[in-house]
């Protein structure tokens, strides 16, 4: 999960002032998401895979994708019958057909969602969630926007913790013969249902007991607020600009390429 | 001396739950109480009685958030909690929740610390300054950049009086707080608070007479009044169930334990990967049928840990764990110990065989009703109907829970605790584990519960920072220190707490 990507580090990302690394981030992810060739696309994944090998080591690579591996899948699986066009590989049914712009469709599908995680996860690895949160706030963004991004970055990972403990406290009731069972998706379907539930329970529970936290900590006792922690020292903006124009021009060199 | 915190004629009674017929009972009935500056007050009360209701009153957050029917007076050093808004009163009083996890609010445990602080809007260098130095009183500097989530519960405590610390209010109320914290740190905490100079009301469910050299006698929560006067205080604790004396009918003192051995640890090592000073290594460990044994250490020596390998929700990184006896070191089966075959058990096999009563009984009830979260286990294991009947009602009446159409999210702490108990009692698993089970819980239900769990054929781990409760309802204690069995006496870890043992 994001704020628990972050990896303390000395690599060149980690030094790298963090409201520079939101700029490129933003312009990377555009990169991505600008209609364009599959190459120049899978340009633009292999530029945030050699970045990452480069920076955090090549085996950091792998954890984006696992993380997405089935909407990934779907896309291959659904894409290809919607786009139909040039040659046809193989066909299913009247209706589910491989093509040329099928295949290719899927690919930069399939390309533009690894980039764009691995390229927040590029970034969230480097950077702290509370560097991330200044940054955001030097950007202008209110801090009560801010706290709400801070709060569901504390509560979206707990909630997932909590659903791994449900389940744990659920399996624990189940009776002994379950597991020699023979495979059925129906009961496991339904064993999944009483864990959500439970965490529904516990999230509307918590969401007076959150306020009562906020209040009790003087939220909302005045517009103002200090920061304990502050933003490294402003690197000059021509420097920052400097680097924005070059990773621009390498975006526009891939694309030409 | 002018009183710091006066409740005068307090009554309330919580709004009536729409679709519901339950008319709510008037929690408080005209209750008094004064705190004066600098003074250290328990208040002991029941599962029920209304501690943490009053606990959110004093910090305006009842009935702001609840609605009900609120009459009496409430102030803090002049200031009508009516008048003002609970961020207002922050300077004044600081709450502590029962619930740690409830009041964690960011992704690191010196920003948790400094959040109020940027609330008030002190300059960076005076947060700076008070953030280091609460970090250093409770030990937390080590911890400074970790995640507040993945603290143990005792730690997490520790953090919320570090948050306070750094405010610096001149009251501070506290939620059973002291619970799930070791005895070392009970101790260390009540010396900080008196250091401090600030006033604490202290609100638990058990009674003892002398806390840590406290000169006053804790007052008494009961029947919607605070009891005061110094004759009734023992009869009523009695009443209420909150001190540790034998009650007619409990059985408390048990036979030595000769049974066979349930469960076995042999050469157990365990880490967890995201974090690497943390290593527990268990060298041999045996629960035999019949015994309570009792697992005591400081916060984060890894007890819960252990718990969770023992039912099988993690899998030792080497090692084994055995249904029935260890085999000997040839492979064999100890003869003397054997009356089963050694079987080193899967995962699945321990999850079924051991009951976890999680610290947290909120992670085990999802059912609309008393009735269905009891039944909801029998009837996975193909119990008939007439038969889940009757055990249900059996259960109900034995833990004394509500009625078994109430809906569990409107019960207290305790009763959900109990109920969570009673699911497990109708499971009737041999080994059970009781995490940390009198957090929140009177002695009497705790009593209760053992009683209910205790039989010759079942083996007990309970896990406690108390030692009066380790030593009254366990036949042998074991002490973890960093993640591993130690040799120490237990009686010296338990006699750095408080005298609530």
């Amino acid at each position: 999960m994001i704020s628990t990507a972050f990896r303390p580090g000395t690599s060149l990302l980690h030094r790298t002032d963090p409201r520079l690394k939101l700029l490129l981030l933003v312009l990377w992810t555009a990169a991505f998401i600008i209609p364009s060739p599959v190459a120049v696309i899978l340009r633009y994944y292999l530029g945030v895979a050699v970045l990452i090998t480069l920076t955090i080591g090549a085996k950091e690579i792998f954890p984006p994708l696992k993380s997405i591996w089935p909407i990934l899948l779907l896309v291959i699986l659904i894409t290809p019958p919607f786009h139909i066009g040039g040659t046809e590989y193989f066909r299913i049914t009247e209706w589910y057909r491989v093509t040329r712009a099928g295949i290719e469709e899927a690919l930069t599908l399939v390309l533009r969602f690894s980039g764009i995680t691995s390229a927040f996860f590029l970034f969230f690895r480097t950077t702290s969630i509370d560097q991330f949160i200044l940054s955001l706030r030097w950007y202008g963004l209110p801090y009560n926007a801010a706290l709400v991004i801070t709060i569901a970055f504390r509560y979206i990972p707990s909630l997932i913790q909590l659903y791994g403990n449900i389940q744990d406290a659920h399996t624990l009731r189940r009776p002994p013969l379950e597991r020699k069972r023979r495979y059925n998706p129906v009961r496991k379907f339904s064993h999944i249902f009483p864990g959500i539930v439970s965490v529904m329970i516990h999230s509307i529970k918590s969401i007076p007991t959150l306020s009562m936290a906020l209040e009790i900590r003087g939220f909302g006792l005045s517009g103002q607020r200090t920061d304990y922690r502050p933003l490294p020292p402003l690197l000059s903006r021509l420097f920052q600009c400097g680097i924005a124009l070059i990773v621009l021009f390498i975006l526009v060199l891939l694309y030409f390429l | 001396m002018k009183p710091l915190l006066e409740i005068s004629d307090l009554h309330f009674t919580y709004p009536q739950y729409t679709d519901t017929d339950i008319t709510p009972e008037p929690l408080f009935r005209g209750l008094d109480l004064i705190i004066g500056p600098g003074e250290f007050r328990i208040v002991a009360g029941a599962p029920e009685s209304g501690k943490t209701t009053l606990s959110r009153i004093v910090s305006g957050l009842v009935p702001r958030y609840t609605g009900g029917d609120f009459r009496g007076s409430v102030t803090i050093g002049g200031t009508d909690i009516a008048e003002a808004k609970p961020q207002e009163l922050m300077p004044k009083v600081g709450v502590i929740f029962q619930n740690p996890d409830e009041q964690l609010l960011t992704t690191r445990v010196d920003s948790e610390i400094a959040f109020p602080l940027e609330s008030l809007c002190l300059p960076r260098s005076e947060i700076a300054h008070r953030v280091q130095r609460e970090l250093e009183r409770f030990e937390l500097s080590g911890m400074a950049e970790r995640n507040p989530a993945s603290l143990s519960g005792g730690e997490k405590k520790r953090l919320l009086c570090a948050v306070l610390a750094a405010v610096g209010p001149p009251l501070w109320v506290l939620d059973e707080t002291l619970d799930e914290i070791d005895p070392r740190w009970q101790r260390r905490i009540i010396g900080h608070l008196r250091e401090m100079k600030a006033a604490v009301l202290m609100l638990s469910s058990k009674y003892a007479p002398e806390v840590a050299g406290l000169p006053d006698r804790p007052y008494i929560l009961a029947g919607g009044r605070i009891m005061t006067s110094s004759e009734k205080l023992t009869e009523t604790a009695e009443r209420e169930g909150l001190v540790l004396r034998q009650s007619p009918g409990t059985r408390v003192a048990a036979p030595a334990p000769n049974g066979h051995p349930l469960i076995s640890v042999q050469d157990m090592e365990y880490s967890y990967r995201d974090n690497a000073g943390f290593k527990l290594a268990v060298e041999e460990l045996e629960l035999r049928a019949g015994e309570v044994l009792t697992l005591a250490g400081p916060n984060g020596c890894g007890k819960t840990t252990l718990a969770k390998l023992l039912c099988g929700l993690y899998r030792p990184s080497r090692g084994s764990i055995f249904l029935g006896p260890a085999p000997g070191p040839a492979g064999k089966p100890q003869p003397h110990l054997s009356t089963a075959p050694a079987l080193s058990a899967a995962s699945g096999t321990l999850r079924t065989s051991v009951a976890y009563i999680f610290q947290n009984p909120d992670y085990q009830i999802f059912l609309p009703t008393v009735r269905e979260e009891l039944a909801y286990g029998l009837k996975e294991h193909h119990v008939k109907s007439s038969e889940i009947e009757r055990r249900v009602t059996e259960a109900a009446r034995l833990f004394r829970l509500p009625p078994l159409d109430t809906a569990p999210p409107l019960m207290s702490y305790g009763s959900r605790k109990r109920l969570q108990a009673a699911v497990y009692w109708l499971l009737d698993r041999p080994v059970v584990i009781l995490d940390e089970a009198d957090s929140g819980l009177a002695i009497r239900d705790l009593l209760e519960l053992i009683e209910a769990f205790r039989s010759g054929s079942r083996a007990i781990l309970f896990i406690t920072h108390s030692g009066a409760f380790a030593r009254r309802f366990s036949d042998r204690i074991v002490l973890m220190r960093n993640g591993r069995i130690t040799d120490e006496d237990a009686g010296v870890f338990f006699s750095e707490g408080t005298s609530y043992d």
